[in-house]
């Protein structure tokens, strides 16, 4: 009895799967989650380029939705506007301007546990969210000046969601809060974050949305193999780029990324929808893909290529060609530097790396950054800040804190 | 966001590639498409979250069958059935009942007549090719208690299937 090929026959293939947006947005959601907690579990924490994600707990706050005429809003892409609404009580404390990376607290969570999937904490230094009717509050303090509602579509999991643009004593954060069992808080600070560099707070609003609206399902198929593919295009393993033979090709630019030939950006159609896709072969796998937008292709191209190789105002790098890192503006000056330093799971093949430590110049003290880098050009950074356990001690050296990284990790 | 991305293509390949394989493992582990999906959206959750490392150590498939089999494990210990949820996007899953009689194949059958563990055992043994001690580890058990609950899973395997 060769039970092993029994098991290959005759166990069925089972129904329908999930498709894969959804699981897709069921990790990133958990991964919202997760980071909310693993933040201040270690002595270093990473913020992380694309935003500091946070949790909305389920908390007794009190809300109300307010549906005053607008105040602020002047975007053309905003839904309805709403004015302050009265002070809640548990959120009229002034607003640590430090604090507003997020949340930094939480017990230490294993990686597979149950419990860092529980929605129980909320962060003190929130502008804005939901209360647990589906009110939407904010800070006492804190103005709207723009808003999209519903910017999200997730079925049962998410009941509300809306993106706004909130000001405090003038800093702008961008805001994403989800209402439901599973909701959760996205915070991006146009300024600084990386993610949303040169990005219109409509654009970043609409870019929220398209992986879980069910109109805008990833094309897959199967190729010659036999193995599934996701997109209108990819690199085979010899390295040579197929597209799908339903896809109606509509633009193309060929290596955008300057990978030797190999990355492709494209325009193309499959079953009625236009799909703009960036990806490249080995070494970068960079892999974009999103529904055609309203504005011009190459000019999307051109976005998601700067994304990738610059950085935002105040946070511009230059790498001299032995790997010094400098920053272009002047505002932050890097003290100390590794160079290449031995932390192979921040990197891939053709990729270096920097530790650096970071003074800003204002008395603030200085804190250690790690940088990667191809071919001389920026790649990619985490900035690394103490958690509040560690803070009133003594500031660690590079050394000491390349010793952390490389046994413990982010 | 630029990480995020270039993960979520090698996730997204990962999953499209061998999401079957993995909702059958859970489907023999546990005899029912409801849990099975629950199972498998679980690992698959917990695998995102986990994406740079498992990912790195080349280990994604290992990972998600031992999220299947560890949560089923718990899920029984518990002695209480999930509720029923239709599956993400509102995509309803054909329940076990509703397989065609076809489908329902007798290795199936005589594999969900075993008792939990000794199905879990066979099924990692026999099917997935691992050796005894990394099926104790899977499981939580000794390697001794492995032996005795393949020995006895097999021998009711063959004794059911030589009288089809």
């Amino acid at each position: 009895m060769n039970l092993k090929e029994l098991f290959e026959t005759q166990i069925p293939v089972g129904p329908e799967h999930t498709p894969l947006p959804a699981r897709i947005e069921a990790g990133r959601r958990a991964l919202r989650r997760r980071r909310g907690y693993a933040a201040g579990t270690t002595s270093i924490a990473a913020v992380v380029t694309l935003a500091v994600l946070t949790m909305v707990g389920n908390g007794d706050l009190s809300a109300d939705r307010d549906s005053s005429p607008a105040t602020a809003s002047e975007s053309p892409t905003a839904g309805p506007t709403y004015t302050p609404a009265p002070p809640d009580e548990e959120l009229t404390s002034a607003i640590p301007v430090a604090n507003w990376a997020g949340c930094v607290s939480g017990p230490p969570s294993d990686e597979t546990s149950e419990e860092e999937f529980e929605p129980e904490r909320r962060c003190a230094d929130d502008m804005a969210k939901y209360g647990t009717e589906g009110q939407l509050k904010r800070r006492d303090g804190v103005q709207v000046s723009r808003r999209v509602d519903d910017p999200v579509i997730d079925g049962d999991a998410v009941e509300a969601s809306v993106a706004l643009e909130l000001i405090y004593d003038g800093h702008t954060k961008w805001y994403f809060l989800e209402h439901g069992e599973h909701g959760g808080v996205l915070v991006a600070d146009p300024v600084k974050d990386e993610a949303v560099a040169g990005m219109s707070f409509d654009t970043w609003a609409k870019q929220l949305g398209p992986l879980t609206d069910p109109g805008h399902r990833y094309p897959e198929m199967k190729d010659a193999e036999g193995v599934t593919r996701v997109g209108t295009a990819w690199y085979d393993q010899d390295g040579e780029l197929m597209i799908r033979e339903d896809a109606e090709e509509i633009d193309r630019v060929d290596d955008p990324l300057a990978y030797d030939g190999r990355s492709v950006a494209l325009a193309a159609e499959v079953d009625g929808t236009e799909w703009w896709t960036l990806l490249s072969g080995d070494p970068g796998q960079h892999w974009v893909m999103e529904p055609a937008g309203d504005g011009d292709f190459r000019d999307w191209v051109d976005t998601q290529v700067r994304e990738l190789y610059t950085k935002p105002s105040g946070f511009r790098l230059t790498v001299a060609e032995n790997g010094e890192i400098k920053f272009e503006d002047g505002l932050l000056e890097v003290v100390d530097q590794i160079t290449n330093p031995d932390l192979d799971w921040f990197t891939e093949p053709g990729e270096q790396s920097a530790l650096i430590m970071v003074d800003s110049g204002t008395g603030s003290g200085q804190h250690p950054m790690l940088v990667r880098t191809r071919n001389h050009l920026f790649d990619g950074a985490i900035e690394l800040v103490q958690s509040p356990g560690r803070r009133g001690q003594e500031e660690e050296t590079l050394e000491q804190v390349l010793t952390r990284l490389q046994n413990e990790g982010l | 966001m630029i990480g995020r991305k270039r993960d979520d293509a090698a996730y997204v390949e990962f999953v499209a590639s061998r999401q079957q394989h993995l909702f059958r493992v859970a489907y023999a582990v546990c005899g029912d498409w409801h849990q099975a999906s629950d199972l498998l959206q679980t690992a698959l959750t917990k695998l995102y979250v986990a994406w740079s490392r498992v990912h790195r150590d080349g280990r994604e498939e290992a990972y998600v069958r031992q999220i299947i089999v560890r949560t089923n494990i718990d899920d029984s210990r518990r002695r209480k059935r999930r509720p029923e949820t239709p599956g993400l996007d509102g995509f309803d899953l054909a329940s076990h009942e509703e397989l065609a009689v076809e489908e329902r194949s007798a290795l199936f059958e005589a594999l969900q007549g075993l008792p939990p563990m000794q199905r879990k055992a066979v099924v990692l043994r026999h099917w997935l090719g691992l050796s005894v001690a990394e099926t104790a580890g899977e499981l939580g058990i000794t390697e001794g208690t492995v032996k005795s609950h393949t020995s006895r899973g097999l021998e009711k395997l063959q004794a059911v299937l030589s009288n089809q």
